[in-house]
């Protein structure tokens, strides 16, 4: 096989693999562009928006403090140390595809302290896994918004 | 309420001889006064109660800080009218204990410690004659202080004690970090202290408990020598350049390496690698500071597209010799890559020592003419010059999993939180590039692990090294030799 070739391969098993790691949502909605994108954007109102590019169908917002997913103690003696803050931003990107239009909902989501015990690296920020719930709650507030508009979600 | 009413009374019978009783005063308006002055006297008696309780009381916050009798530490406060320690403040022997951490503690006190029995097929642990085989060592007790003294500006520091258990001057007790951060935005921050030199990952995060073997990689000790701190200062942060990606950064300038002894001799060679040029391996009389006027740089540069995966290039320059300009130069790549329970990590590192072959203007090193090559140096070869150019990489796998019958048996014990790893890794490494022929610095490990974690913090490991190319420094004439080697290791090592 040309190296080109096997190039190729690689770069698109790897995208796959990127998709199924990241922890994407994505949702496809047979329905204009302009329904969706406002949709979106009228889901996303309330919290601390950013970015929003309609060319670009982009939204992002701040971070913003959240409630902690999980319970994170300092060392085996489970004392709070530097608290157990997480902060996220969500991220909703909006694409054009003929008469069909895709949503792809992402939670960014991060740790103080979250490594065990204390390093020098413990004082800063660290990515966590994205909460489903928070990335569904989104997503159904904007299927609940599309389907009022007649936009089903295939 | 018995106050309130000697109070009433007092009023009431004060009442006559006021200025303010009128004739045409109706009952309510008198039962107003009456009240008003009541409360009054009752704020006015409770503020000269509060006063007296103060004076009597031993643990009450004084005007100065150290004035007055000694305080409970760690339990009171310092309240809002006291002011600050500073130079003005005047006091006895208490002033001792007017400290701001008395009265408004801040830091965290935490750490680690490991423990390990080790046994060689070959006596290559430390012990007289030939060596050891087989032995308890507790390398390391590691104590941390960190402190949040405002929102921006945060405090940590490590103290490694290694092998405390030997006598005094035997063990070696020493600052590892202690560091001021000035948090200005996520993206830019400043650093100054005694810092972790961003070489690698691995010289990052070195804590025995995240290690899921019992020892370090090779080349983390020997090309990238963990743990590796200089004094400097620096900036460090963190950019987000795209949806899931992040990028993480940190540039430090500091003292530098201290790559001679006093009489020359190199300190970089092929049986300690870059060990012994460590700033706080310098000799005692250079204190610790620069022993050039040349600051070394280091950062490191660390993208990650997406959770679970990172990729990282880091470097370190700084001139290593007092009389001359020989720099020492390391760079490095790392990564990490995590999906689901498995794991992929590694780094490999390239250190370049330019000059470190010749003899250094002004030694005395076995009367070595300055730039001449230096031979005699390697314990298995006696033609080979110190080492220039070092390698090495590790390799390691890792894959956590819970046998769903443990968790059934013990659910406290083997249940959430709780994992085992199974790990591999292959180690390799080269100390002198450029010595061809027998060379002490070219080892070899394979390594298989397996560890229990019953919280992430807490490990218990075993595992099995395979060392077909090692070298022991013990044999019986004592000037070292090549050997194949295999060692079972188990350890336990916990944040505290």
């Amino acid at each position: 096989m040309p190296l080109p070739r096997i190039a190729m391969v690689v770069l698109a098993l790897l995208s796959v693999g990127c998709a199924a790691l990241s922890g994407i949502r994505e949702q496809y909605y047979v329905c204009s562009y302009d329904s969706v994108w406002d949709a979106a954007l009228e889901t996303m109102k309330g919290q601390s928006v950013s970015t929003y590019d309609k060319e670009k169908g982009l939204i992002e917002t701040n971070w913003q403090d959240v409630p902690s997913t999980s319970e994170r103690t300092f060392g085996i003696f489970g004392r709070e140390g530097f608290g157990n803050n997480e902060r996220a931003r969500m991220t909703v990107s909006v694409k054009r595809m003929n008469d069909v239009a895709s949503v792809s909902v992402l939670e960014t989501r991060q740790r103080w302290h979250s490594r065990g015990g204390v390093t020098q690296q413990a004082l800063k920020w660290w990515p966590i896994d994205p909460s489903e719930e928070a990335t569904d709650a989104v997503v159904d507030r904007l299927n609940a918004k599309l389907k009022a508009k007649g936009c089903v979600p295939s | 309420m018995k106050t309130r009413s000697i109070l009433g009374a007092l009023v009431i019978a004060a009442l006559p001889f006021t200025s303010v009783w009128a004739e045409n005063m109706t009952p309510e308006d008198i039962k107003k006064l009456v009240d008003e002055a009541v409360t009054k006297r009752l704020q006015e008696h409770e503020r000269h109660e509060g006063v007296t309780e103060r004076r009597e009381g031993s643990a009450a916050p004084q005007s100065e800080p150290g004035i007055g009798s000694l305080p409970e530490v760690g339990r009171e406060r310092r309240t809002e009218s006291q002011p600050a320690l500073s130079f003005g403040s005047s006091g006895s022997g208490r002033l001792v204990y007017a400290k701001p951490f008395v009265s408004a503690p801040k830091a965290i006190v935490g750490g680690y410690m490991d423990i390990q029995y080790r046994s060689h097929r070959k006596g290559v642990l430390e012990g007289y004659g030939n060596g050891t085989t087989n032995g308890f060592d507790q390398q390391r007790f590691v104590p941390f202080i960190y402190a949040d003294i405002t929102e921006h500006v945060k405090f940590a520091s490590e103290l490694e004690i290694e092998h405390g258990i030997r006598g005094a001057g035997a063990n070696e007790i020493s600052l590892e970090f202690a560091h001021i951060d000035y948090l200005v935005n996520e993206p830019v921050n400043i650093r100054a202290g005694i810092l972790l030199l961003p070489i690698g990952k691995f010289n990052l995060l070195h804590d025995s408990p995240l290690n899921d073997l019992t020892d370090r990689p090779l080349v983390s000790q020997f090309v990238i020598p963990s743990t590796m701190s200089e004094t400097g200062a620096g900036f460090y942060g963190t950019f987000y350049p795209g949806r899931t990606s992040k990028l993480d950064y940190e540039l430090y300038v500091t003292t530098g390496p201290c790559g001679h002894r006093k009489d020359g001799q190199p300190r970089i060679n092929e049986v300690t690698g870059t060990k012994d040029s460590r700033q706080r391996k310098c000799d005692e009389s250079d204190d610790g500071l620069d022993i050039n006027n040349g600051k070394a740089i280091s950062g490191r540069v660390a993208f990650s597209p997406m959770l679970g995966v990172e990729v990282a290039g880091s470097s370190y320059y700084g001139n290593q010799s007092p009389t001359s300009y020989n720099p020492l130069s390391i760079t490095a790549i790392d990564w990490t890559l995590q999906k689901g329970p498995f794991e992929i990590i590694g780094e490999a590192a390239w250190a370049y020592s330019r000059g470190n072959s010749r003899a250094i203007p002004g030694n005395t090193f076995n009367g070595f003419a300055p730039g001449t090559l230096i031979t005699g140096v390697s314990p298995v070869n006696p033609f080979a010059a110190p080492s220039q150019r070092l390698h090495g990489f590790y390799l390691q796998g890792n894959y956590h999993f819970m046998p769903a019958f443990l968790t059934k048996l013990s659910p406290k014990r083997f249940g959430e939180g709780s994992t085992f790893t199974a790990v591999i890794r292959y180690d390799r490494v080269n100390l002198n590039m450029d010595n061809r022929a027998e060379n002490a610095g070219q080892l070899e490990q394979i390594s298989f692990g397996l560890n229990y974690r019953p919280v992430e913090d807490a490990v218990f490991k075993i595992s099995y090294q395979y060392l077909p190319k090692s070298f022991n420094p013990n044999p019986g004439g004592g000037t070292g030799e090549r050997i194949h080697d295999g060692a079972l290791v188990i350890s336990a090592a916990t944040y505290f």
